[in-house]
């Protein structure tokens, strides 16, 4: 099943018909599915956002969304929910959104859902090729991949492990949300290659450990590096001499988030790819970090 | 061959009182089952957080009669969630059970799978509680009822049976 079709198998009635009734063009260019109670559902497609299917979105609908989404299991996603979002099949990420619950200053979880984000997950074989000679000129270096959300870093990355993989070294990724690999029921979905380890599930930073310690991988991969845990068990993972291939959130002329400053200052990454995404197309572009 | 007639009448009826007390204690070794299944259930849950499709499947292998026909028909109805809700999917695979124990395990289907696991336990206790009600039930009616079966049927067919010769 394609990424596409995975992420309309969550729909319900109506809006699976309407979401398989777009033309293939529209399926190509579909990013999200986006669910606001008491709004119209839409389908969101090169950056522009237009009506799915008339007619409100009730509680009803989010309901059968999330519990198609966690298999008529909602008590074994509590802790993705309590991160905000729920991993299907397919390798598509629900992002979750309502009134928050709270305990000890912390989310719990989230009641009174408002809206659902159901990501469409998408595989590019060959997105890589135009700078893989880039990225391995003098032999593959840790690499950092950074962009606005939705411009397609979670696609380069896979790419690239895929590739590295391919290229036979052993690469181990940090796949929290399932979002890299698909890792549902034991398989990945996406192709990741042939000695690629994959730890699905786990919170980035204690799985970055987790997999440095038991698979003795040569290269560990990581998506979105959000806070400083995940700075520090990137570091402590390159200070075990483990390339690194993470992505970020950022923008090339927009301020850069604390954790990657601190990450590109102490050398852990030796390149950086930046994604561009406009008009339908993304271009990418690898810049060279100095030397510490 | 009166003689004959007269035991093959008697042997009928007492055969037909068996039967009578062994189905009453049939509907107590299903109720006890259910409420084994129910148990399972709630120990999976609590203690391993176990995703219902899994769960229906493993336990579809443990269970026997009624208990596990009710797991291989959510096991299978789960593959098909998306065109069905869980709630519809719980329903249909009740209405294999009898009528009494498909009443008492039909407001789980509200609850199921669309709730925490503290929520889920609650409702399965509630369910397990009516169900050992009707355990208690059964079992009384098999003490009540079951020698009475026996009796009177051997005792209507002896009485035919003299009537006959």
């Amino acid at each position: 099943m394609d990424g596409f079709m995975a992420a309309a198998a969550l729909l319900p009635g109506p809006l699976r018909r309407a979401a398989l009734g777009m033309e293939a063009g529209e399926r190509e260019r579909c990013e999200e599915f986006r669910l606001r109670r008491g709004r119209e559902a839409t389908v969101l497609a090169a950056g522009r956002e237009r009506c799915l299917c008339p007619g409100p979105v009730t509680e009803a609908v989010v309901r059968a969304v999330l519990e198609t989404a966690t298999g008529a299991s909602l008590h074994a996603a509590g802790e993705q929910l309590r991160r905000g979002f729920v991993s299907a099949p397919g390798g598509v990420r629900v992002g979750v959104c309502g009134t928050a619950v709270l305990g000890g200053g912390t989310m719990e979880g989230v009641r009174q859902v408002s809206s659902l984000a159901i990501r469409v997950p998408r595989a590019v074989p060959g997105c890589a090729d135009g700078i893989w000679d880039a990225l391995n000129d003098g032999g593959f270096a840790s690499t950092l991949i950074v962009s606005p959300p939705g411009a397609g870093k979670t696609t380069l990355l896979r790419e690239l492990v895929r590739r590295l993989s391919g290229a036979g070294r052993r690469v181990a990724v940090a796949d929290e949300r399932g979002e890299v690999a698909d890792g549902w029921q034991g398989e990945p979905g996406f192709d990741v290659g042939p000695c690629t380890d994959v730890l699905t599930g786990v919170p980035k930073a204690e799985g970055i450990g987790l997999l440095v310690r038991s698979m003795n991988p040569q290269v560990v991969a990581v998506d979105e590096i959000g806070d400083t845990p995940d700075g520090q068990a990137l570091l402590a993972a390159a200070g075990c001499g483990v390339l690194l291939l993470a992505t970020a959130h950022g923008e090339r002329d927009g301020p850069e988030s604390a954790v990657c400053r601190r990450l590109i200052q102490a050398g852990a990454f030796r390149r950086r790819v930046w994604v561009e995404y406009a008009g339908g197309r993304r271009r990418y572009t690898v810049e060279r970090l100095p030397c510490v | 061959m009166r003689l004959i007639g007269a035991a093959l009448l008697t042997a009928a009826g007492l055969l037909l009182g068996l039967m009578g007390a062994e189905s009453l204690r049939a509907r107590v070794r299903r109720r006890e089952a259910l409420c084994r299944l129910l148990g399972e259930m709630a120990f999976e849950l609590e203690r391993f957080k176990t995703p219902l499709p899994a769960l229906f499947a493993s336990l579809a292998q443990q269970s026997q009669g009624e208990a596990g026909l009710l797991c291989r028909r959510m096991a299978l109805g789960l593959t098909q969630l998306g065109e069905r809700t869980a709630a519809e999917i719980w329903v249909w695979a009740v209405s294999a059970l009898p009528p009494v124990e498909r009443t008492v395990l039909l407001p789980l289907g509200d609850v199921l799978g669309r709730y925490g696991a503290q929520e889920q336990l609650l409702a399965l206790e509630r369910v397990r509680a009516a169900m050992e009600r009707e355990v208690d039930g059964a079992r009384r009616a098999l003490e009540e009822k079951g020698r009475m079966y026996v009796s009177v049927a051997a005792a209507g067919a002896a009485a035919l049976a003299v009537l006959l010769l």
